[in-house]
């Protein structure tokens, strides 16, 4: 089974930590079906059960990944996923 | 009887609340003649509104000498008949959080009056620095968050 | 006094015969132009003939809040401040924030324009009818945090609002700027330099008097709705909670992240110098809004370790961790925290100040600048000390290479000769802000046609990249596909370029933040023009509204194109344009000249303007009712 590094960048107890861990996905996964898997699994408290997608960057190996794209993007063995909550600035 | 709260450490100084007040009661954008005015303290990043509280016994009532400024008992609020106001300045005097102020054109007292119960400056404030209830509610509020300091237990959170 | 939001007024001051005086401004042309930014422009063009010093006493500068600054609207508190740039020779209107623009307002002002120059330096006081002109001797020489408290000490009054220059202005440092209500700053192109040549050390107001729109209770009400949709937009809520510098971690992993002099696009440990950090470790210590603002982006920060004393002031902002942070190699909060009181407190435009130290930086490493020249600095890049210690030296024009980099980085790179010029990021004299126009080809364009240089806040179209639902729909509206939002993409960048050009210049007018028009989505010009509508108490539609925008950027063209600027200014830095991006999914994407020349070839086609020159054609400056004010300069 492929296996994934995620990155998260801002739902940890600081909005300015990095949290990263291996997880394990399904063949020919997508990262839609990733971020749905982390949800469900989080914690009811933790903030990525919680927030709502449109706050959400999603990059993969570093390129940012659109929304409606997530479902047809799809993850191999050894990329990492970042996802970050969503800031603007000028 | 309900009572305005401030939390100053919310205020962001954007005087949405003037605005709001001025237009209700004068019908134009005039900060000067708003009930609610924000004191800065510019060194250090700190924005204080500053607004009538509804004391069930208005200082500024009773010092009125002609009964101008007196309290309506139906909502309960201060109101002003600018009429029998002499524009003697006690009110500003007695008011014991400096809420009370003086219109400069009209030579009259500037009074909260709580827009009859539904305060605007309250409903323009994004940030929440502004809260209107009953005080028995703020009352339960605040022995909430004091007895929460002493809990370690999950189950309170 | 309570006037009508649509009966404006100019204050005129002529600091050589003391005189003032009041004008009244013609309501045709407040619905041709707008207010604000607009009427600065058609000022400006009437007033500034071709060819005058910017640092002399023929220039004029002028203040002009927008036109709903003063009343309810969300986040309306903007004003403009436009006049002939010292950086460059051209055209220069910067957008500051605050309280001052409102307070003018009640005073009874809808724009202040300042003639001539005074024989000693004095500082404006307008207190509601009553303008004076006050000695300001003692106050020269003084930092903006002093000087202001000592002005609103002495008038008496506590809620006096003030805008004023610090030490650089005063030393006419081509990046000076000036501060507004003491958070704000009305930076880039050395407007500080121009007040400071007049001798104007600040103008003070304070207004009692009031606005009052047309149809009040419909305005309220649309105010009301839109400050709250304002509220709800995610960008805006990520704007409240970390700031502008909230963007710093996110830019970083996308390695568009401008550092080391723009010789990079990443740094290590970005997320020290984000908005983030500065909540999660306490240096937040509160968070502090323009006039009418609900999304309160700035910050009020304290210093915790101290190694460089105690520091209390407002920001950092994102340019500021960029530009005096990354791009000088910096990853310090301590040292960005004092880098910038410093700017704040010497009156110095933070995006300058940071990219003409980095080029300094990258100079010195390069052997270009050494030993004497370098004043005996070490300036390698992530050296804190140095760079606080050029800060000072450049604000008071001390030693050779603080008075030389009081200059900017074009003159500068001119005198230090070599190869320094090609990675002095600038164009048109301007530094450039850091947003990487590599990699983001509305940008590009928008950089290089910028009339006041390269710079993001005057056009901005950070729609582009698409990263919000909002953003996509927008590039959507102008483009028909949401396809197009893609920053690397060269198709239909002329189109983004002009309606955000259009909606800026509207925005800027009416007082609007850009952020409320164009980075969250909740003002637009549907709603601008009805809440214009309802203040005046005429009809005007968001086509109108935006047409009104595109004879306001076309105006400042042509004040340009009369000063001599023509096509081949419109370009971007040599390093933007011949270096490619070194890394990251990016890597090996540049803005070359092709590329650029097929960008432009296309926005002077859209604009009606002669592609060989970039000069207005005769026929669109007449379809835009221009033709009296600027016929002279029109091509067939």
């Amino acid at each position: 089974m492929p296996q994934v590094t995620v990155r998260f960048f801002g739902f940890g107890s600081k909005a300015s930590g990095f949290d990263t861990r291996t997880e394990t996905i399904g063949q020919g996964s997508s990262l839609r079906q990733l971020w749905e898997t982390l949800r469900c699994s989080a914690d009811h408290s933790d903030l990525l059960a919680r927030i709502d997608e449109r706050q959400v960057f999603f990059l993969r190996n570093g390129e940012l990944v659109r929304h409606e794209k997530i479902q047809e993007t799809p993850l191999e063995e050894g990329d990492t996923v970042t996802l970050m909550v969503l800031a603007i600035g000028g | 009887m309900d009572t305005l709260t401030i939390d100053a450490e919310k205020c962001t100084a954007c005087m949405a609340c003037e605005l709001a007040c001025s237009f209700a009661h004068e019908g134009a954008f005039v900060p000067t003649l708003s009930r609610i005015r924000v004191v800065r303290f510019m060194g250090a990043g700190l924005n204080v509104p500053i607004v009538c509280v509804n004391c069930a016994r208005p200082a500024c009532v009773e010092v009125c000498p002609t009964g101008a400024a007196h309290v309506d008992r139906s909502v309960p609020v201060v109101r002003v008949n600018e009429e029998e106001c002499i524009g003697c300045g006690e009110c500003v005097k007695a008011c014991p959080f400096g809420a009370a102020d003086f219109k400069d054109e009209k030579q009259v007292a500037l009074i909260c009056d709580l827009c009859d119960g539904d305060p605007v400056c309250v409903e323009h404030c994004i940030y929440g620095a502004l809260t209107f209830e009953p005080v028995q509610s703020l009352a339960q509020r605040k022995r909430r968050v004091t007895a929460e300091a002493y809990a370690h237990r999950d189950e309170v959170s | 006094m309570i006037r009508d939001i649509g009966a404006q007024r100019i204050l005129n001051v002529d600091l050589s015969s003391r005189r003032t005086w009041l004008e009244e401004v013609d309501h045709e042309d407040l619905l041709h132009f707008l207010g604000g930014r607009g009427i600065n422009a058609k000022l400006l063009y009437e007033r500034v003939p071709k060819g005058i010093d910017p640092l002399g006493p023929d220039n004029v500068l002028i203040f002009g809040p927008g036109t709903l600054t003063g009343a309810s609207a969300p986040s309306s508190g903007r004003t403009s401040v436009t006049c002939k740039g010292p950086a460059t020779g051209l055209y220069l209107k910067v957008s500051v924030g605050g309280h001052l623009g409102a307070e003018l307002k009640y005073a009874g002002h809808d724009y202040v324009a300042i003639h001539g120059r005074a024989d000693h330096p004095v500082y404006i006081w307008i207190d509601d009818d009553a303008v004076e002109l006050r000695d300001a001797r003692h106050l020269w020489g003084l930092g903006t945090r002093e000087a202001d408290h000592l002005i609103r000490e002495e008038l008496g009054d506590d809620e006096v609002e003030v805008g004023l220059i610090g030490p650089a202005g005063e030393n006419q440092v081509l990046f000076s700027c000036i501060i507004f209500s003491l958070y704000n700053s009305a930076s880039r192109g050395g407007v500080g330099a121009v007040m400071g040549s007049k001798n104007l050390k600040a103008l003070a107001a304070r207004g009692t008097g009031g606005l009052r729109a047309a149809e009040g209770d419909e305005f309220v009400e649309l105010a009301l709705r839109t400050r709250r949709e304002l509220s709800k937009d995610a960008g805006s809520e990520s704007l409240y909670r970390w700031g502008t510098s909230g963007s710093i971690p996110p830019l970083n992993e996308l390695n568009m992240l401008a550092s080391y002099n723009f010789s990079r696009v990443r740094i290590d440990d970005a997320e020290k110098i984000s908005g983030q950090y500065l909540e999660d470790e306490g240096y937040l210590t509160g968070r502090e809004s323009c006039f009418s603002c609900s999304t309160a982006c700035h910050r009020f920060v304290c210093s915790k370790e101290h190694p460089y004393g105690v520091v209390r002031d407002s920001g950092p902002e994102l340019e500021t961790m960029l530009s005096l942070g990354a791009e000088c190699g910096i990853v310090d909060t301590e040292a960005v925290i004092k880098s910038n009181q410093l700017c704040n407190d010497y009156g110095l435009d933070v995006i300058s100040a940071g990219h003409v130290i980095s080029w300094a930086m990258e100079s010195y490493e390069k052997g270009l600048i050494k030993g004497r020249q370098a004043d005996d600095l070490d300036l390698h890049f992530g050296n804190v000390n140095s760079q606080l210690e050029l800060i000072r030296r450049i604000a008071l024009r001390e030693g050779l290479l603080g008075d030389l980099l009081a200059s900017g980085t074009k003159q500068a790179a001119e005198e230090v000769g070599g190869d320094s010029w090609k990675w002095a990021i600038q164009a048109k004299g301007l530094e450039m802000s850091a947003a990487d126009p590599r990699m983001a080809k509305s940008y590009a364009l928008a950089f290089a046609v910028n009339p006041r240089g390269p710079d993001h806040l005057m056009t901005e179209c950070l729609a582009e990249f698409g990263f919000t639902e909002e953003a996509r729909a927008l590039i959507k509206e102008i483009t028909g596909d949401e396809k197009y939002a893609v920053a690397t993409m060269l198709e239909k960048r002329s189109d983004i370029v002009r309606w955000h050009e259009d909606c800026y210049a509207a925005s800027d007018a009416l007082g609007f933040c850009a952020f409320t028009t164009t980075a969250a989505y909740a003002v637009n010009p549907q709603n601008m023009a009805a809440l214009f509508s309802y203040a005046l108490g005429v009809k005007l539609t968001a086509e109108e509204l935006m047409r009104a925008g595109r004879r306001i950027v076309t105006l400042e063209r042509c004040f340009n194109v009369r000063e001599g600027a023509r096509r081949e200014h419109d370009k971007l830095p040599w390093r933007i344009m011949n270096e490619p991006v070194p890394e990251g999914p990016n890597k090996g994407l540049v803005t070359d000249k092709d590329t650029l020349d097929r960008l432009l070839d296309e926005y002077y086609e859209k604009h009606g303007w002669d592609p060989h020159t970039g000069i207005p054609r005769r026929e669109t400056l007449r379809s835009l009712g221009l033709l009296e004010l600027c016929g002279d300069i029109a091509v067939d």
